[in-house]
């Protein structure tokens, strides 16, 4: 079911990190651009699928929820209200990487993939940069929990810091090669 | 951290930046006109470039050395990554004054370190400058193409591990800090 309600919209944009600059004719523009879904339950993108959206959680919340190896679903996270999520995806051009679930009736902010391209690869300033700027602060959070949590897998794996600020060169290199080169590759672990 | 000002001419900090991916793309003029405006900083290890809860905001480049994201949880140091020479550091509160600095930036070898004032980006933002709009695509670009690889090893790394399985990907999901 989709309803049109350019206030609320603009509303929960500007309570996004990075978006907050943007003046009220700003976001009211970004809002056209944006499909407010209400829905009861119900899967919102599953893992595996082509990024086609990202979204931001209006009211209510949305489960992530991920599938083991046997087939089963567990969940993994509960997203509440201004939570933006879906965007990794849409940004690199990979597949969605969980499936995500309405928990009853929640409000949801859709914003169409080509729509967010159209954004980041625009020159009008006043519409596109702080969108940008709202991308670049999702993204580096993504990325500084993602990094966060490799760091703490491979600890776990058998790395562990030496001192407080030297790098665990000798414990990295008890991983398997290729594993190595990624984590290296990924940030620079070395 | 000491400011920097012997060593490093403005002509050897210019090419350093030009080379880093931050510069990519951009014409001549902008990239002069934009590495004009960073200041770059000596540290040794164990100097804190940047600290959590500073209010100050800057985009940090890694010209020489190395350098690592640390956060403290109840008394305990964690090392977050590890910044080779290149990387950003200081995007999240650059890009977003409302977001606080959650982490140090900590020098793990001697090295140098150049940082771009919020407010120059803010100023050429406001005028519309192509700087900022360059600017702002470099920097999408380098944390796209960093979390597809971190997502890669993470995947890897979540597919080798047990029973923490699905707190690993809780944390991952929720985007702790």
């Amino acid at each position: 079911m989709t309803v049109t309600s350019q206030d609320y919209v603009v509303e929960v944009l500007r309570d996004v990190p990075g978006l907050h600059y943007a003046d009220g004719d700003v976001l009211a523009a970004l809002a056209e651009r944006v499909e407010l879904r209400v829905m009861n339950g119900g899967w919102i993108c599953r893992e595996g699928d082509a990024a086609d959206a990202l979204y931001i959680v209006g009211d209510g919340e949305v489960e992530v929820v991920k599938a083991s190896a046997g087939g089963k679903n567990y969940v993994v996270a509960t997203l509440t209200a201004g939570v933006l999520f879906g965007h990794v995806a849409v940004i690199t051009g990979g597949l969605r990487t969980a499936s995500v679930r309405a928990v009853g009736d929640i409000r949801l902010l859709v914003i169409p993939t080509t729509t967010v391209l159209e954004l980041l690869r625009g020159s009008e300033m006043r519409l596109t940069s702080p969108f940008r700027r709202a991308m670049i602060v999702a993204l580096a959070r993504q990325l500084y929990s993602a990094t966060a949590t490799a760091m703490q897998l491979a600890l776990d794996a058998g790395i562990t810091e030496t001192s407080e600020y030297e790098t665990p060169t000798n414990r990295l290199k008890s991983l398997p090669e290729d594993t190595q080169e990624r984590l290296v590759r990924a940030r620079g672990l070395l | 951290m000491k400011s920097r000002q012997p060593s490093h001419n403005p002509q050897v900090v210019h090419r350093l930046l030009h080379a880093s991916k931050l510069f990519a793309g951009m014409p001549q003029e902008i990239r002069d006109e934009l590495s004009s405006q960073f200041s770059t900083h000596t540290f040794t290890p164990g100097d804190v470039i940047i600290r959590a809860g500073d209010t100050g905001r800057s985009l940090g480049v890694i010209l020489e050395g190395q350098a690592a994201v640390v956060a403290r949880k109840e008394d305990q140091v964690f090392r977050v990554a590890t910044l080779p020479i290149g990387s950003l550091f200081g995007e999240v509160n650059f890009f977003d004054a409302q977001s606080q600095r959650t982490a140090d930036i900590v020098g793990v070898t001697d090295g140098v370190a150049a940082l771009l004032p919020s407010q120059i980006y803010e100023r050429f933002a406001a005028d519309g400058h192509a700087a900022a709009e360059l600017l702002e695509k470099n920097v999408l670009h380098i944390l796209a193409g960093r979390i597809q690889g971190t997502n890669n090893t993470l995947a890897e790394l979540l597919q080798r591990r047990g029973g923490g399985l699905l707190a690993g990907l809780a944390r991952f999901f929720r985007g702790d800090r």
